[in-house]
């Protein structure tokens, strides 16, 4: 099955992005799928490794926003010998077709659908907004269960030596999705790092520009533009902004290509969202305990396979 | 001073919109710090609607009054639905804005009943309560802050007879009260009922689009309208009958935007142009959505999707 689902990748890896990414620019799009599926390919073998009891059958309902992120699922649980249903989002579907096609291709069972009402399944992979979850939990006959809702991730730094690498982990997939920076807390000169990161962010943006941007984020990126310049800075390029601004006016929602710095003394402001914590990219992993994953800085949206997702382990026994 | 010839225009229409509303821009950028620094250093804007709008959620964070917020005489408060945090528009007095909202009202909808009934809460800092309390003389209050009243509603509008009156609310509370289906309601001719703001997806039943029809069943004989307003907004637009156009003031400028790049549309993102605004900002940028039809009218499409839901609606949901 590995070998199969290897294969299958292969394709996929093939395949033209920017049209499956959900308005990734053509770069942008073609990166991300490949550095997805280098990952996967290499980690499958550890994936398979001490999973004793895999189901038979799993469905996974994938949320809109990073394309790539269903990949790794379907390719685990396909390499398990588990029949694979997708729910795939009704907005854009076509990736998790892409990869279903290519999988059924080399004899995986593995199958795509938009419709709302999921086959029978033995086990139920879920992501998405807490409330979603929640739904499914209760509206879905499934023996095994496991919801992934929506977390935010953080870079925490003390100074500008890292700015290429956040400034690529804010660039990757244009900032959306759990693992995508809302914020980089400094203990360190925002404004020295801030002028750091508009330079990173322009030559990110030269070699992989954002894409399409979702008209209703407007209003939110205009309010936090107006603020920064109000209570701290704001640099603009085309397509990108970066901002300073103190650390109540923090907000746990990342926008596309956004960089929005905050000063800090500790980390008690993110006592209130603790549960809500999913990655942290730092030079300093020692400042970063409350964090479920922690990684370098530019490796926040290339999160390791398998791991951990959100403190849960991606398998699931019977 | 800027304030008098705006209370002119509204007054006489007596001066001229574009004008003003440079005027008003180029004086609220001297005398709002957190405009002026929202505005950076562009350049003072040749046209009135290049000025830039701000966001109605950055009252939430930031004072944005043209005048020493020491000076503050009345606070109206949003609702602060998703965010859990309200917003805060601070006034130096309520003169333009009582005055505007009188003149358009009455000229659009006809005079206002002296006598009201409000099924909302009379809370201070609800500028659609302070609105009602300045229409009329006496205000029966149907609604407190445990919730929505409705035998006393429905007792209320059958016992009135001879004199005209005023019923205000939310849709969500006509929704709730033609729900129970205790009509129709035969107010005296001269009545008048005004419905405002949206379900913003709270309720099930009586699907939005039906509420006007709906509503002028139950009200037989009252003239039934249409009110939309906010509470950054000083000034109102009516849609008279309730299912029409809305119709704004002279002394709003309306303009439907791109929602991200803010370039004009024929449908958008709603961004208006308030001279009552003196105290604030001129222009405010919503969350809404609408058409502008060529005779200036506003259909209104609701709420941006993915914007939060927010609104006066909202308030008597919130104390349930």
């Amino acid at each position: 099955m590995t070998d199969a689902v290897r294969r299958g990748i292969a394709n996929v890896r093939t395949l033209d992005a920017a049209p499956l990414s959900q308005g990734l620019s053509a770069a942008n799009a073609t990166r991300s799928l490949h550095e997805a599926c280098d990952l996967v390919t290499a980690g499958l073998d550890v994936a398979r490794r001490d999973w004793d009891d895999p189901p038979r059958s799993v469905g996974i309902v994938a949320a809109h926003g990073v394309f790539t992120s269903p990949l790794e699922w379907m390719a685990l649980y396909a390499a398990a010998g588990t029949a694979v249903r997708v729910k795939a989002s009704g907005r854009d579907p076509r990736f998790v077709t892409a990869v279903a096609d290519a999988f059924r291709a080399e004899g995986l069972d593995v199958t795509a659908s938009t419709d709302r009402h999921l086959a029978p399944v033995e086990a139920l992979l879920a992501f998405g907004a807490d409330e979603t979850i929640a739904e499914l939990r209760t509206s879905v006959p499934a023996a095994l269960f496991r919801g992934y809702g929506h977390r935010f991730s953080l870079a925490i730094v003390h100074d500008e030596r890292f700015v290429e690498a956040l400034a690529d982990d804010v660039a990757r997939y244009d900032t959306r999705g759990c693992f995508a920076p809302a914020a980089i807390l400094t203990f360190g000169d925002p404004l020295r790092l801030a002028q750091a990161m508009a330079d990173a962010s322009a030559e990110t943006e030269r070699r992989w520009p954002r894409g399409v941007v979702d008209p209703a984020l407007g209003p939110e990126w205009r309010r936090r533009v107006g603020l920064a310049r109000v209570r701290g800075t704001a640099s603009l390029g085309d397509a990108w902004a970066v901002l300073t601004m103190p650390i109540e006016h923090f907000t746990p929602v990342a926008l596309p290509r956004m960089t929005v710095i905050h000063a800090v003394r500790d980390l008690s402001v993110l006592e209130p969202y603790r549960r809500w914590l999913s990655s942290c990219a730092t030079d300093d992993p020692s400042a970063a305990t409350a964090f479920p994953r922690v990684c370098a800085p530019g490796q926040l949206q290339l999160p390791a396979f398998p791991r951990r997702h959100d403190g849960l382990p991606m398998t699931i026994e019977r | 001073m800027i304030r008098d010839r705006i209370a002119r225009f509204l007054k006489t229409g007596e001066g001229d919109f574009a004008e003003l509303a440079l005027a008003l821009h180029a004086w609220q950028r001297e005398h709002n710090a957190d405009l002026a620094a929202f505005v950076g250093d562009a350049p003072l804007p040749a046209r009135w609607e290049e000025i830039p709008a701000v966001p109605v959620s950055l009252f939430r964070d930031l004072a944005l009054t043209s005048f020493d917020p020491a000076e503050t005489a009345v606070v109206f408060r949003t609702s602060g639905t998703t965010s859990g945090r309200r917003g805060a528009v601070r006034l130096r007095d309520t003169e333009l804005y009582d005055l505007g909202a009188r003149l358009h009202a009455e000229r659009v909808a006809g005079p206002i009943p002296a006598r009201g009934l409000f099924l909302h809460p009379d809370l201070e800092d609800s500028s659609l309560a302070h609105m009602c309390r300045h229409f009329v003389r006496d205000a029966v209050w149907l609604a407190n802050r445990d919730g929505f009243d409705r035998a006393a509603a429905i007792a209320a509008l059958h016992a009135v007879r001879s004199e005209p009156v005023f019923v205000a609310g939310t849709a969500l509370a006509f929704h709730d009260l033609l729900e129970l289906d205790a009509g129709p309601f035969a107010l005296p001719r001269g009545s008048l009922v005004m419905v405002t703001g949206g379900y913003k997806g709270q309720v099930r039943g009586v699907p939005e689009g039906e509420l006007a029809p709906a509503a002028q069943s139950a009200f037989p004989g009252a003239h039934v309208v249409a009110e939309y307003g906010m509470t950054e907004l000083s000034s109102q637009l009516w849609a008279t009958p309730i299912g029409s156009r809305f119709r704004a003031p002279p002394w709003l400028g309306v303009r439907a935007v791109d929602p991200w790049t803010g370039e004009p549309a024929a449908q958008g993102l709603l961004r208006f142009y308030d001279l009552a605004n003196v105290d604030t900002v001129l222009a405010i940028e919503t969350a809404d959505v609408g058409r502008l039809l060529p005779s200036g009218e506003l259909e209104l499409l609701g709420r941006l999707p993915g914007a939060e839901p927010r609104g006066c609606s909202l308030t008597i949901e919130e104390l349930r």
